[in-house]
């Protein structure tokens, strides 16, 4: 056998890995394995139904009872298929004799009952054995855990043909119209012939469905179970490795022998001064054992190796595929070349259509402007781009009523801010007189002078604004001063002495007080 | 090749085996979740029925909500697994060998509905049995495969013996094939090993008559020291 050839991969399997096997045999060979089965399952079928006319319940016994028949065919062409042939109808009837008659008395006797069918039909019909050489030769091989597997799937293949079975006679009467009165009592009790009749199709359709799974099954069990004894795996890596080993060896040789013909390397070992420290040159032999020990020759090796990364870089891996999508005008016809003459009628009303359809059009576009218009009225912030809306331009303007955290409200300083920080001051409130007097800095800034200040600006950011946009201002440096005694107090607890926050009360007059000035 | 083993390459360039399972096994699997859940349906109703109606009612309840999330809960807090997959080895993962998550586990029980059509699981059996992939259509849609819980894998204990190293460097599913040779050669006929030893005999082994024996003691080098 050259198990080369084999088309499924030789592995030692599990049995449950090796009737999955099985079943990927089936999808791999469908219509060939199920038309074997159909070949002699539907002329016994048939023939079941001849025979059996009178007395309908038994011909699905009979066709069951015959199963082992019809299911040598399917097996010869899953064995012939793993080594590249698929056997077509007419070379399986050829053989019928063969494939029918052969040990039947005792398929359909006594090994009718048998749970591993499945497994135990390729011994017979495969290895070609009888008698006692096969009783012992399937002592051999139905031990161990694929035995149990094609109990398993026997029993598994049972069930699934029960239910396919029961699965069709649901579709049927899920299709059958309610207003249709059926017999079912009938159907129960056996007293319409013409029941038994539907019952025997569906349960030949089931069967049908299920068996090349059977079959292939157990041939994959079978086929399991003499890789594991026959190490049929360890064989084709066995053999695989020699045909590596031996190619590799021949052309190791002829570079050996070519070496120990005169390579130019020669001459250098000759020319060595002959010392008695100088390395022994190497004999041939051990040379021809160093050139054994390579493991390939480099020179083909590398040149697989090239063709490898060639094709590696050609291939997907390396190559970026993008695919874009964009939207396109398609090219319309837009002429009026293919237009057929109207008649009168068709130009009237097209006339009228073309008036009804411009007045709508002209109500739109007031529509279109009433719903603008309602809706700038509605959502005023929306018109915030135009810069018109009297209502806005309010809002817009409004003042913070905190800049750094103090309330620069008009309204929440004293009427004579100079004298009441004055007065602060002079009962030793450094902190109020000094917070007082820098309040209503910033709000001076804010109200009069209009610097827009934010509620997030601090101190500095407001001295570097007021820089920033009045840099003539006569106030400027004391604001300044003003803002360093405030931080320096207001982080620092550094108070400034009484002189220098008296006099900061009184430059506070001629700096921001409005009245003071004009 | 034909095989129910895919290899999932893994940005790392790693190969990782899975091994998809078929109809048989899944509806054996099956049939023993269904038998663990009617053990517990006749339980309760022996219990419950002691409270009539009410009962009766709190018992079509448990039903529901064992029937539809028996297996989302075992699949998705045990790795995969009801007992039923446990007893036949098999789990679920999603396509690409991740652990399933909620969302497909749900998906596949839930398609349930559609797989038992038109009775008896007979539509999602027959489509299972027609896919390599052995999915049904709850699988499709989640995107989940089943596949047997590979057990790590166990070191055979040698004969023992002279360990030798092989005479020419050999890649790994060489060594790996002479490993198996020696790990598996007290399951075969005597005349097995002389047969598969024969075939290295120029290259690996030195004289067809101790071609077994110089096999297998390159297989205990590659075997390394027993501990």
């Amino acid at each position: 056998m050259e198990l080369e050839r084999l088309a499924s991969r030789v592995r030692p399997r599990r049995s449950w890995e090796a009737m999955d096997l099985g079943f990927r045999l089936v999808q791999a060979w469908w219509w060939p394995v199920q038309r074997a089965w159909l070949l002699f399952a539907l002329p016994a079928f048939a023939l079941a139904f001849l025979l059996l006319q009178a007395y309908p319940s038994w011909i699905p016994l009979l066709f069951w009872w015959l199963k082992p028949l019809y299911e040598r065919a399917p097996l010869e062409v899953l064995a012939q298929a793993q080594f590249g042939h698929v056997p077509g109808t007419r070379e399986l009837l050829r053989q019928w004799r063969r494939l029918l008659l052969r040990q039947a008395i005792p398929a359909l006797t006594w090994r009718r009952f048998t749970l591993i069918r499945s497994f135990s039909t390729p011994v017979m019909q495969l290895e070609g054995l009888a008698g006692d050489e096969r009783a012992q030769r399937l002592r051999v091989l139905a031990q161990g855990p694929n035995t149990r597997g094609a109990q398993w799937l026997t029993f598994g293949c049972l069930h699934l043909e029960g239910l396919v079975y029961l699965a069709i006679l649901a579709l049927l009467a899920a299709l059958v119209p309610q207003e249709l009165q059926l017999d079912w009592q009938g159907a129960l009790t056996g007293e319409d012939a013409r029941w038994e009749f539907l019952l025997a199709g569906a349960g030949f359709l089931g069967t049908a469905l299920v068996a090349p799974f059977y079959v292939a099954g157990g041939f994959a069990l079978y086929l399991n179970r003499r890789t594991e004894l026959e190490a049929w795996d360890i064989e084709l890596a066995f053999r695989r490795m020699k045909k590596r080993l031996a190619g590799g060896l021949t052309t190791s040789i002829v570079l050996a022998l070519v070496l120990a013909a005169g390579w130019p390397a020669e001459p250098v070992w000759a020319a060595e001064p002959a010392t008695a420290t100088a390395p022994k040159p190497l004999s041939e032999e051990e040379r021809v054992r160093i050139a054994l020990d390579e493991r390939e020759p480099p020179s083909s090796a590398h040149q697989a190796a090239r063709a490898a990364v060639d094709e590696v870089l050609a291939g997907p891996d390396f190559h970026r595929m993008d695919t874009e999508g964009h939207w396109k005008l398609r090219d319309f016809d837009l002429s009026n070349k293919n237009k057929k003459p109207k008649t009168a009628r068709q130009s009237w009303l097209e006339g009228l259509g073309a008036a009804l359809a411009g007045g709508f059009k002209f109500l739109l576009y007031i529509a279109l402007a009433l719903l603008l218009l309602f809706l700038l009225h509605r959502y005023p912030q929306w018109s915030r781009w135009l810069g018109r809306n009297p209502r806005l331009k309010r809002e817009a303007k409004a003042l913070p009523e905190q800049v750094a955290g103090l309330d620069v409200r008009p309204e929440s300083l004293p009427e004579d801010v100079a004298a009441s920080a004055e007065a602060l001051a002079r009962a030793g409130d450094a902190r109020a007189a000094l917070g007082l007097l820098y309040r209503a800095s910033l709000a001076a800034l804010v109200h009069r002078e209009a610097l827009s200040l934010k509620a997030s600006h601090t101190e500095g950011e407001i001295l570097r604004l007021a820089q920033a946009q009045r840099p003539a201002a006569a106030w400027l440096a004391y604001l300044e001063s003003l803002t360093r005694a405030w931080q320096a107090l207001a982080y620092g607890h550094d108070a400034p002495p009484t002189q220098a926050l008296l006099a900061l009360c009184g430059e506070w007059r001629p700096a921001f007080d409005a009245e003071a000035r004009s | 090749m034909l095989d129910t083993r895919t290899a999932l390459e893994t940005p790392e360039g790693i190969d990782l085996n899975l091994t998809v399972a078929g109809p048989i096994p899944r509806g054996l699997a099956w049939a023993l979740d269904f038998l663990i859940r009617l053990g517990i349906y006749i339980g309760l109703i022996l219990v419950l029925a002691q409270l009539e109606a009410f009962g009766i009612g709190l018992a079509m309840i448990a039903a529901f909500v064992l029937e539809w999330f028996y297996p989302v809960l075992f699949e998705t807090l045990n790795h995969g697994v009801t007992p039923g997959k446990k007893a036949l080895g098999l789990k679920v993962v999603h396509d690409d060998g991740s652990p399933v998550s909620w969302n497909a586990s749900l998906i596949r029980n839930l398609l349930r509905a559609a797989d038992f059509l038109p009775a008896f699981y007979a539509l999602g059996s027959l489509i299972s049995a027609f896919r390599p992939d052995f999915k049904r259509l709850g699988d499709i849609a989640a995107g989940t495969l089943v596949i047997y819980a590979d057990k790590p894998p166990q070191a055979h204990a040698l004969p023992p013996g002279e360990a030798e190293a092989p005479r020419v460097s050999l890649r790994l599913a060489e060594q790996q094939a002479l490993l198996a040779f020696a790990e598996r050669a007290p399951r075969l006929s005597p005349e097995r090993q002389a047969e598969l030893a024969r075939l290295l005999v120029p290259e690996l082994a030195a004289r067809p008559e101790t071609a077994v024996q110089e096999l297998l003691a390159q297989g205990r080098w590659l075997a390394g020291p027993t501990r």
